[in-house]
């Protein structure tokens, strides 16, 4: 038996927990080498220094300690639980608390704000919002328009165009356009619509103006001494700001003081209405706007 | 397992204090053996047996009463002498005071010194090794069952304990334990 076959074979005996001083063939090897030897004698001293081996014993109370601190980690635990529980009860009786409020002051909220909304559907007049602006705008800023009213029915500011205010002075200059006439809705001025739509061979103003090869040459001829007469009255017309300023769409003219103007634009505010009035509330952009009659200016 | 042990547990599941002093007196030994070799250190090894019994005792309505108990208990004391280790290797070792030897028998003397070489030379093992080797040899338990307790396969634990087989008689060879006179270990 070699000393590696010797070492296995103990091993094994020693896993099946068989007496290795019955085995004859680890006996014999172990007679005639000593490293094996002593690792047989190692092994059996080992094992009995284990098992008959000294070892202290505990202490008396050693089953009594670890039961009272059994029982006392138990009785803390229970307590632990029951402050829990009632931590949790305690939040839950917050948290409902909490909720009730919240719903109650989410119908406050609601409450108030349908109040709000019914009593501003109900100061609209017939369904057509009006508002303070357009109010203002119709007592003051476009008292112009409404002069006219009788005869513009429907005016649409997008269209309003910057006219002269000796406009009618000036009437005569544009008699020979009057065989054509306007395009609905075109924004130019009245000059610059008036003088291509009196190009009936296509030519632009501005082709016969800049002498391009478009343009006859009578029409050449017509428009500029159309020009020079506009060009020697308009050195004798008094320089006087326009009646009706054009803007853009969206904004409104304000032509009455800007004091009045925050006046009316602070009454638009819920609960700024002074006592008497009945002044609408609705955003100034939400304003109708009345059509142009282009019927005006032919 | 046998039916007094069965009883027992139940009783202890029950809250019986009477019970539970019982179950402890049963195992206290094994479990004090287990930790004292594996710890080499008296007053840790009760702490250790003790925090082992009263886990054993918190988590008894968790135990299989299919599995055998004393494995479960065992593997409970195992790891707990594993932590052990492991926060001792943070803090210093334990000094075990220098106790004169009483001038007794020779027998008995030369049985402590053989004691005495024994647990260093288990101290000297690694914690695995030492571990599954005091399960076999000294717990008596199976290959199957420590594998279970150290939670590592069947042949994991086999390694281990003839690793540990052999570096403690090389431990004790390089002591001169069997160099000097031939001891005869006996029951005392």
């Amino acid at each position: 038996m070699q000393c590696e076959a010797f070492e296995q074979r103990l091993n094994q005996l020693l896993d099946r927990r068989l007496p290795v001083e019955a085995d004859d063939r680890l006996l014999a090897h172990a007679h005639v080498c000593g490293p094996c030897r002593r690792l047989l004698q190692g092994q059996r001293l080992l094992l009995e220094t284990l098992q008959f081996g000294e070892t202290p014993d505990t202490s008396g109370d050693f089953s009594r300690e670890v039961v009272s601190r059994h029982v006392t980690q138990q009785q803390l635990a229970q307590q632990e639980s029951a402050r829990r529980q009632a931590e949790l009860r305690r939040s839950g009786a917050r948290r409902l608390v909490r909720t009730v409020s919240a719903i109650a002051a989410l119908a406050l909220i609601a409450v108030f704000v349908t109040a709000w909304s019914s009593r501003r559907g109900g100061e609209q007049d017939g369904g057509r919002p009006r508002t303070a602006i357009a109010e203002a705008a119709d007592s003051g800023a476009s008292r112009h328009v409404q002069q006219n009213s009788a005869a513009l029915p429907a005016m649409d500011v997008a269209t309003l165009v910057a006219v002269p205010a000796d406009y009618e002075l000036y009437q005569d200059l544009f008699d020979i356009f009057e065989q054509s006439p306007l395009e609905a809705g075109d924004a130019r001025t009245p000059h610059g619509q008036r003088r291509d739509a009196a190009m009936e061979s296509g030519a632009t103003a501005s082709s016969i103006a800049n002498a391009d090869s478009l343009g006859t040459v009578e029409q050449h001829d017509q428009y500029a001494m159309l020009l020079d007469d506009w060009r020697m009255r308009l050195a004798e017309m008094p320089a006087e700001p326009l009646q009706v300023e054009q803007i853009t769409g969206g904004l409104k003219p304000i032509t009455e003081p800007f004091g009045v103007a925050f006046d009316l634009l602070r009454q638009t505010l819920p609960g700024e209405n002074l006592p008497g009035q009945n002044l609408p509330v609705e955003k100034p952009q939400a304003r109708r706007r009345p059509r142009l009659d282009n019927a005006r200016f032919s | 397992m046998s039916d007094e042990l069965r009883i027992l547990i139940r009783r202890s599941l029950a809250g019986s204090q009477d019970a539970m002093l019982q179950l402890v007196e049963h195992f206290r030994g094994r479990v004090f053996g287990l930790c004292y070799r594996m710890l080499g250190h008296r007053q840790d090894a009760e702490d250790v047996a003790q925090e082992t019994f009263v886990r054993m005792l918190r988590s008894l309505a968790r135990w299989d009463s299919t599995r055998e108990f004393e494995p479960w208990l065992l593997a409970i004391a195992a790891n707990r002498c594993r932590t052990a280790l492991a926060s001792r290797k943070t803090r210093p070792a334990p000094q075990t005071l220098a106790v004169p030897v009483e001038d007794r028998s020779g027998d008995l003397q030369a049985a402590e010194h053989l004691n005495e070489e024994m647990m260093l030379a288990l101290a000297s093992v690694r914690d695995e090794y030492r571990q599954a080797f005091l399960l076999f040899h000294q717990q008596q338990l199976s290959y199957a069952e420590i594998a279970e307790s150290l939670d590592c396969p069947i042949g994991t634990a086999k390694t281990w304990v003839h690793r540990a087989r052999k570096e403690l008689i090389e431990a004790l060879s390089r002591r001169g334990v069997f160099e000097e006179k031939q001891y005869a270990v006996r029951s005392v």
